[in-house]
C-alpha cells in the first residue's frame, strides 16, 4: 500500500468512527472541539534588518476525542480513547508555517484493560494511561514522568491549568493495592517506538517512549491530610549507567474548616541537565549546558470557596532549577538580544524555550478568581507572575455551557517590559472563541 | 403475600413496640425502616426554577452507611457535558474527579457541585447517627398525624453542614414526609419533602426527595432514583486512591 493510500485510509477510519459516533450507531461518548485564536507577537522581521515588528496571526483548530469504557467481564473492564486534531498553524509560530493548509495529528490517548482481582483493594491493568499525581493547578511538581514525545499539541496553551485538555498517555502496565489507610501503586512504562514516524507522521497513533520508566507512589490518610510520596526510576536503556536518572516527591493536602482547602507538592531529579547563558552585550554571549543534583520544585497552594461556587486560589511555586540574581539577569539579557536578532539564531539556543513556560526563574506567583454569573455561565481570570522581574501572563475565560454543547470565549495577555520573561517568552495578546459539542 | 401487606403488618408491630423506646431510640427504629446498606443506585437530580427545569444530572454510584459516617462513590452518567465525572464523599472530606485527569482534587465542604443540592443532601439516608433529639411533639402535616422531632447535631459532628433538623414522620406508616434543615443561629437552609415510598430490597424505601431552597422558595431539586441494588464494597473503595480505578456500572 502506497503511502497516500495508507494516509487516506486512515483519515477516513478516523472519519467513519466520529461519524458512527455521533450518529449513537456505536456506544461512544465524544467531545468535538472547534476554536479560532487571533494572537499578536513580537517577531524579527527579515525584511527590516532584523528589527522586532508586531504580527497578528490568526489560528483555526478542529479537533476531536472518542471515548468507551465497555466491561467485559465481572471485574474486567476496557476502556480507551482517541483523538484527533487538524490544526492550520501547529507551530503557534507565524514564522513557522505548515506544508500544508491543515496539519492533521491523531493519537490514541488512552488504552487502558483493568482486572479488578480484588473489587476495591486489588486493580491490575495494562495498556496506555496518563499518569498525573499532581493536585496543584499552575504548576505540577509531581508530574515527573516523562510524556510520549512528540507532545500532542491543543488549546491547553489558553489555560492557566498545568494540565491540558487532551494529553496522552504512557504505554505500560501497572498495579495498584489498597490496605487498610495505605495505598501503593506502580506502574511500569518500556521503551517503546510504535509508529513509522517516517511514514506516518500525520496519523501515528503512539508517541515514542524514549525512556524506560518505573514509577511507584505510596499514600495514606492521617487524620484529614492525604499524603503520597513518590519515586521514579528511569533510564534509556542505553546501557550506560550514567544515563540512569532517580526522582523522589512528596505531597500533602488537606481541608482548614468548611470553605478552605491547601495543598504542598515537591519533587527533584538526581541529576538535570540544563542551558546557561554567560557573557555580555559588549563582549558577546554564549552558552553552555550544566548539570544540577536535586535540584528541588515545589507549591504551595490554597483555595478558598463558598457556596455560591465562587473560588479564590493562591499558589506559590518555587523552582531550583530557575536562575536568580546575576544569572537570572544574564539569561534575559541574552534572550533579548537574540529576540531583537542580535545573535545568530543558528548558534545561540533558544534557553527561554528550552526552560519552559515560566520556568527559567525560581520564584513564581499564581492568583485565578473564578465563580458562576448564572446557572449556565462560568466566568474566570488569572494571573500567573514571575516574582523576580514582575512581569505576568494573564487571562479572562467565560464560557456558555449547556448539557450537549458550550461555547466560550478568552483573551490571554503578558505583562512586563521588552527585557522581562513574559514579554519574550508570550504574546502581547491572544483572544479566542471555542466551541463544544459532546455526545 | 404482598409486600404492602407485609409493610402494613410490619408498620404495626414496630408501633406497638415504639413505646418503650426512647425518643432517640424511636429516630433509629425510623431509619431503620428505610435504610438500605450497600446501596448502588442510579439517581436524577433535577433543579428547577419557578417549576422550569434548569438542571439535570443522572448519576450512578454506592453508598456505605457506616456506624460514623456515610461513604459515597458518585460517577456522572448524563448530560454528556459532564459525563465520566467521579466524585467521593467520605463523611465530609469530598473529591472530585474530572475526565482526562489523573489525581481527584479535594473539595472544601461548602462547595456546592449540583444546583441547589449539597453533598449533605446527596448521601444523607439516617438522622440517627448524626442527631439527638432534643424533644418529640405531635404535629400535622400536609393533613397527617406525625411525630415531630426537634434534632440537634452531635458535639461529635458539628461540623455537619445542618446544625438543626425537624423532621415530620408519620405516626401510622413511620415514615419521614418532611424535614427542615437549619445552619447555625436557626436559619433555614432546606426544606425537604420524602415522596413515592415503595416497597424495595426489603425496606421502604422513598424514591423521591424534592428539596426546597430556605430562601428562595421557587427554587427547588427533586431527587428520583431511578434504578436501586445492593453491592458491598470493601472500606478500601471508598478511597482517594480507588476513585481512578473505579468503572462505574448501572444498577441492575
Amino acid at each position: 500500500m502506497s503511502s497516500d493510500t495508507y494516509h487516506k485510509a486512515r483519515v477516513c477510519a478516523v472519519a467513519a468512527a466520529m461519524f458512527l459516533a455521533a450518529t449513537g450507531a456505536m456506544a461512544l461518548e465524544g467531545e468535538v472541539d472547534m476554536s479560532w485564536l487571533d494572537e499578536a507577537v513580537v517577531a524579527p522581521h527579515a525584511g527590516m534588518g532584523g528589527s522586532a515588528l508586531q504580527t497578528d496571526t490568526g489560528i483555526a483548530m478542529l479537533q476531536g476525542a472518542l471515548s468507551h469504557s465497555a466491561t467485559l467481564a465481572d471485574g474486567l473492564s476496557l476502556s480507551g480513547s482517541v483523538w484527533a486534531l487538524a490544526d492550520s498553524l501547529p507551530s503557534y509560530n507565524p514564522q513557522v508555517l505548515p506544508a500544508n493548509v491543515l496539519d492533521f495529528s491523531s493519537r490514541v490517548l488512552e488504552l487502558d484493560l483493568k482486572w479488578e482481582a480484588q473489587p476495591g483493594a486489588l486493580v491490575f491493568e495494562a495498556g496506555k494511561k496518563i499518569i498525573h499525581p499532581s493536585s496543584t493547578f499552575f504548576k505540577a511538581p509531581l508530574d515527573i514522568m516523562t510524556p510520549p514525545s512528540p507532545a500532542i499539541s491543543n488549546t491547553s496553551k489558553q489555560s492557566a491549568a498545568a494540565v491540558g485538555k487532551w494529553e496522552e498517555g504512557l504505554v505500560g502496565a501497572g498495579v495498584t493495592w489498597l490496605t487498610g489507610p495505605f495505598s501503593f501503586y506502580d506502574y511500569v512504562s518500556p521503551r517503546f517506538v510504535w509508529s513509522d514516524q517516517e511514514r506516518d507522521t500525520a496519523l501515528c497513533f503512539t508517541g515514542a517512549q524514549e525512556r524506560f520508566q518505573n514509577f511507584a507512589k505510596i499514600g495514606a490518610r492521617v487524620g484529614e491530610t492525604d499524603i503520597q510520596l513518590l519515586g521514579l526510576y528511569t533510564s534509556s536503556l542505553s546501557g550506560d549507567a550514567s544515563d540512569d536518572r532517580y526522582a523522589a516527591g512528596v505531597g500533602i493536602d488537606s481541608a482548614l474548616g468548611d470553605s478552605i482547602t491547601v495543598r504542598a507538592e515537591a519533587s527533584a531529579f538526581d541529576t538535570t541537565d540544563r542551558l546557561v547563558a554567560s557573557g555580555s552585550g559588549s563582549s558577546g554571549y554564549t552558552s553552555s549546558t550544566e548539570s544540577v543534583s536535586w535540584a528541588p520544585r515545589g507549591v504551595l497552594g490554597a483555595t478558598w470557596s463558598n457556596a455560591d461556587e465562587l473560588s479564590v486560589m493562591v499558589e506559590y511555586y518555587y523552582n531550583a532549577l530557575g536562575q536568580i540574581g546575576s544569572a537570572y539577569t544574564t539569561l534575559i539579557d541574552y534572550s533579548a538580544a537574540r529576540a531583537a536578532g542580535s545573535l545568530a539564531l543558528s548558534t545561540c539556543p533558544d534557553i527561554l524555550e528550552q526552560y519552559g513556560d515560566f520556568e527559567s526563574a525560581m520564584h513564581y506567583g499564581f492568583f485565578r478568581l473564578a465563580g458562576k454569573l448564572d446557572q449556565d455561565v462560568h466566568a474566570e481570570s488569572w494571573f500567573e507572575i514571575n516574582l523576580q522581574d514582575a512581569s505576568a501572563l494573564y487571562g479572562m475565560d467565560i464560557n456558555y455551557v449547556r448539557p450537549t454543547w458550550s461555547i466560550g470565549a478568552s483573551l490571554l495577555g503578558s505583562w512586563g517590559g521588552r527585557d522581562t520573561e513574559a514579554a519574550l517568552l508570550f504574546p502581547i495578546w491572544r483572544a479566542g472563541i471555542e466551541a463544544d459539542l459532546f455526545f | 403475600m404482598k409486600p404492602i401487606v407485609i409493610l402494613a403488618l410490619f408498620a404495626l408491630a414496630a408501633t406497638a413496640s415504639l413505646a418503650a423506646q426512647t425518643p432517640d431510640q424511636v429516630l433509629a427504629s425510623v431509619d431503620e425502616r428505610r435504610n438500605i446498606d450497600n446501596l448502588t443506585f442510579s439517581l436524577r437530580i433535577t433543579s428547577y426554577d419557578t417549576d422550569k427545569a434548569t438542571d439535570t444530572n443522572t448519576l450512578w454510584g454506592f453508598l456505605k452507611d457506616d456506624p460514623d459516617k456515610n461513604r459515597v462513590l458518585i460517577s456522572f452518567a448524563d448530560p454528556a457535558s459532564v459525563k465520566g465525572r467521579k466524585m467521593l464523599m467520605d463523611g465530609n472530606i469530598v473529591y472530585l474527579l474530572f475526565p482526562r485527569t489523573k489525581n481527584p482534587i479535594r473539595l472544601s465542604p461548602l462547595q456546592v457541585l449540583l444546583g441547589e443540592t449539597s453533598n449533605g443532601d446527596v448521601a444523607r439516608t439516617g438522622f440517627a447517627k448524626d442527631y439527638d433529639v432534643a424533644s418529640l411533639t405531635d404535629a400535622d402535616q400536609d393533613g397527617k398525624s406525625c411525630d415531630l422531632f426537634d434534632l440537634k447535631v452531635k458535639e461529635a459532628k458539628k461540623d455537619s453542614s445542618y446544625k438543626r433538623v425537624k423532621l415530620w414522620v408519620e405516626k401510622s406508616t413511620m415514615r419521614p414526609i418532611y424535614a427542615e434543615f437549619y445552619a447555625s443561629g436557626d436559619k433555614l437552609l432546606k426544606k425537604a419533602f420524602y415522596k413515592d415510598y415503595r416497597p424495595a430490597l426489603g425496606k421502604d424505601f422513598p424514591f423521591i426527595l424534592d428539596i426546597y431552597d430556605g430562601e428562595v422558595a421557587t427554587k427547588h431539586t427533586v431527587m428520583e432514583y431511578l434504578k436501586i441494588g445492593t453491592r458491598a464494597l470493601p472500606d478500601t473503595a471508598f478511597r482517594r486512591e480507588y476513585l481512578e480505578s473505579w468503572t462505574p456500572v448501572s444498577p441492575q
